[in-house]
């Protein structure tokens, strides 16, 4: 507790960058030895994460900044990227580069270059690169580059201990001074950085070091937009560089910053040229016979196609095996309570409250687990990239980015950060509607009910009615694209440049890892949300406790109980429990509710129980479960669940009508977490609330749409 | 918006038009190899593309073509890199071969 001399002394805050799909959060997790779920495409970092490791005395605080290919101010995540390092300075920018792919990796680090920071370089995938034959003399590029370079491989956890003992060292030859190491232009430019930095040294007097100015220049005269701007009220600067621009393009035939890309890719050529070597080794490239299949012109699709399918159809049959186990260990659960409470109100809280909500909702684990391993195993192996690419074409045609693509996927997880995924995409229009379609993406809240309604209205192909409603989940996205950018936010083209990345067998770890950090989310909901939903639900069910009955149930029941016993009185007094119980749940506090909103929901064909399961689940999709199994348990007296519920739904509705309640929920208004990640991502409440308004209408019509069209066939 | 169409200069449209009887990216088959010789689309994507090494001189080849035949996968500096075909149109190539 005592104050130390200088505590900030043996503490570093170290920035983690690099190309997207470099490996970084791979090696920030082995460094730091956390568990953030990776993937093989470009951009699983959306935003700044930071951890902290302890090493050789020192506190390193790590900053794993998004994957960016260059430091310019073009996307979200670019500007995430160099405002970081620009304006918080961290003591040590590690570069993780690809060291397979230097060639490209290395025009990054010319930028860092320029910044001026201290680095340390980690030349990770060094395991792949090797096995194409490439050598690298660590030596000679740690001079060349101004930085210590540490060969790494993430997954295998080779050179984490050297390069944290790099940074370390680093820190520790830190004098306050930056590295200096220029990059060299061709006179022509050198004479024009030469000019404007004078300029600019000149109107910033004291404040920038000569690596600053030097930046600033550069920057400058390669038009950067955003640092124009902050320079915007010195005229003479904006007018020399006007001047300097214009004479390069003149006589050069080329643009200034296209001068400064080549030189660049030129210093990085000579850099390679002296300091790697490559053996081609005669080893078949095993992607490219992959992509012969995956990406064929025409078996793509329906490999795709296929793939999909697959994942779904494993999710609802796989699944039902654990789903019974679980469904069973609810039950037996249920009925030990039962059997050691007394009956009274604390037993009916437990039992059909709190076990039967939570209880009704835990049973879907196991498909929500199935659907993210198949997620983890097309992000991880690379496929999902090429799904993109695949369906660029289509996608296109309805005003999309292939991109877009991938947040969409993420979608089938959850909403929340596939909405925030889509910073990848770099047009604020496409980005724009990329966001507002998402929700209509199926996120896995949605799953269980499309499982137990399908399983109960339609059980002779439920598999292929749930991946039914995925499909319309895509289609009603896509149209709504076409009617966002026809009619809300026009806007011009945007190009489709996408990097695919070689395909990697996922480690197992690493899948595992996703799968459990995804069911501890739904866990941790189950635990939140869904339990204290449940009580709230079971509560307003509950009371108020003395209603005035339309008739004399008890009595009638008693009379009836004194009457020889026969099959027909059984019946006659189940009948009577059975109404008894409908109409106190119709006179409580959740039936009225229910009862004042059905007249919505009215034309539809859902009945006030069902209106009360769209009510709740605008807090959370996974409460409408659990809203279910509160209601019917209460209803039905029963301890069975989820096949308890199943059959007790099966006789509330026509297969129609349930068919459009699936329709309806899938559409319905975003969950809460999702309208805020909708409003933190578009930076607006009114995109937040177009998406609650519009998606309501939406799925109400549609739902309608169903009904009506259903009823005329049928 | 008017500062980054200021910063367009007049360069890109004149001094490196695509004119008529160029060979482009797009005029590639599949497996053909090329070298970059100028790149004529505007600054954003320009940017994008110089910081993937689509650069002048650089060595390029076509790969993989998706349904319909557009967009397509380019293989250069050894990696994969996906191109619509209307962009791959305003990449020219220096002409070799007797191409």
């Amino acid at each position: 507790m005592t104050a130390q001399p200088a505590p900030d002394e043996r503490t570093i805050t170290v920035a983690l960058t690099g190309n997207p799909n470099c490996g970084k959060t791979t090696l920030s997790n082995t460094l730091t030895g956390s568990n953030d779920s990776v993937g093989n495409y470009p951009r699983v970092t959306v935003e700044k994460k930071e951890r902290v490791v302890n090493h050789r005395g020192w506190t390193i605080r790590v900053v794993d900044l998004p994957g960016i290919y260059a430091l310019t101010s073009q996307s979200p995540e670019e500007r995430i990227g160099r405002d970081f390092i620009h304006h918080e300075q961290p003591d040590i920018v590690v570069n993780v580069l690809d060291a397979g792919n230097l060639d490209r990796s290395l025009f990054l680090t010319t930028q860092l270059i320029e910044m001026g920071c201290p680095r340390v370089y980690a030349f990770n995938m060094m395991d792949e690169a090797r096995a194409k034959g490439i050598n690298i003399n660590v030596n000679d590029l740690t001079s060349m580059l101004g930085g210590k370079v540490v060969e790494t491989a993430g997954i295998t956890g080779e050179g984490c201990m050297e390069l944290l003992d790099a940074v370390v060292e680093t820190a520790e030859a830190m004098n306050g001074e930056s590295t200096s190491l220029t990059l060299p232009y061709d006179s022509h430019l050198e004479d024009a950085i030469g000019r404007v930095q004078q300029l600019v040294t000149e109107l910033h007097p004291k404040t920038m070091n000569e690596i600053q100015t030097r930046w600033l220049s550069i920057k400058l005269l390669e038009g950067d937009e955003e640092i124009i701007r902050h320079e915007d009220d010195h005229e003479r600067l904006i007018e020399l560089l006007g001047r300097e621009r214009q004479n390069l393009a003149n006589t050069h035939g080329e643009d200034s910053e296209a001068m400064f890309a080549n030189a660049r890719y030129g210093f990085i050529h000579g850099l390679l040229m002296e300091s790697r070597t490559i053996n081609p080794a005669p080893t078949q490239d095993l992607t490219h016979k992959i992509d012969d299949v995956m990406l064929h012109q025409y078996m793509g699709m329906p490999v795709f196609l296929g793939l999909m399918w697959l994942m779904f159809e494993a999710t609802f049959t796989l699944g039902q095996y654990p789903m019974d186990w679980i469904d069973a260990g609810v039950a037996w659960v249920s009925g030990q309570v039962s059997g050691v409470l007394s009956p009274g109100m604390f037993r009916d809280v437990m039992v059909d409250g709190i076990i039967a909500g939570v209880g009704g909702t835990i049973v879907f684990l196991p498909n929500i687990v199935i659907l993210f391993f198949f997620m983890a195993l097309f992000s991880e192996t690379g496929y999902l990239a090429r799904s993109a690419f695949l369906l660029d074409r289509v996608m296109h045609k309805f005003g999309l980015h292939g991109k877009a693509f991938i947040p969409l996927v993420m979608g089938f997880g959850c909403n929340v950060p596939a909405v925030m995924a889509c910073r990848t995409i770099e047009s604020p229009r496409a980005r724009l509607v990329a966001i507002l379609i998402n929700p209509f993406m199926s996120c896995t809240a949605r799953l269980p009910v499309f499982i137990l309604f399908a399983g109960a209205f339609f059980s002779h192909m439920a598999g292929t009615v749930v991946f039914a409603m995925y499909m319309l989940s895509i289609i009603v996205a896509m149209g709504v694209a076409v009617f966002l950018s026809k009619c809300v936010v026009r806007g011009g083209y945007e190009p489709f440049v996408m990097e695919l990345p070689p395909y990697r067998i996922p480690t197992l770890r690493a899948v595992i890892l996703h799968m459990w950090e995804k069911a501890l989310k739904f866990l941790q909901k189950v635990a939140g949300i869904i339990l204290v939903g449940s009580i709230v639900l079971w509560t307003l069910q509950a009371f108020p406790r003395d209603v005035d009955m339309s008739m004399d149930y008890d009595a009638g029941i008693a009379q009836l109980e004194t009457q020889i016993e026969s099959p027909e009185r059984d019946e006659r007094i189940s009948l009577m429990q059975r109404a008894r119980a409908q109409e106190s749940l119709e006179k409580s506090y959740l039936g009225r509710i229910g009862l004042a909103v059905t007249p919505v929901f009215e034309p539809l064909g859902f009945g006030w129980k069902d209106t009360i399961a769209i009510l709740t689940g605008l807090l959370a999709k996974e409460v409408v479960i659990a809203s279910y199994a509160v209601i019917y348990a209460q209803d039905e007296g029963s301890t069975e669940y989820s096949k308890g519920l199943q059959a007790s739904l099966s006789g509330t509705m026509t297969p129609l009508v349930a068919f459009a309640f699936m329709v309806f929920v899938l559409l319905y208004c975003p969950c809460l977490s999702t309208i805020a990640a909708i409003r933190h991502e578009t930076n607006s409440w009114r995109w937040a609330g177009f998406s609650v308004v519009f998606s309501m209408c939406l799925a109400w019509i549609l739902a309608l749409g169903v009904v009506t069209v259903g009823g005329l066939m049928a | 918006m008017s500062l980054s169409e200021s910063n367009d200069l007049e360069i890109n449209k004149g001094v490196n038009p695509v004119s008529h009887g160029c060979v482009t990216l797009a005029d590639l088959g599949p497996g053909e190899t090329g070298i970059i010789e100028a790149i004529d689309v505007d600054v954003s994507l320009r940017r994008r593309l110089n910081a993937l090494g689509v650069v002048k001189g650089t060595e390029i080849a076509v790969g993989h073509v998706a349904p319909m035949g557009d967009p397509r996968v380019y293989r250069l500096l050894g990696y994969q890199l996906s191109l619509r075909n209307e962009d791959a149109r305003k990449i020219v190539l220096k002409v070799e071969d007797g191409r």
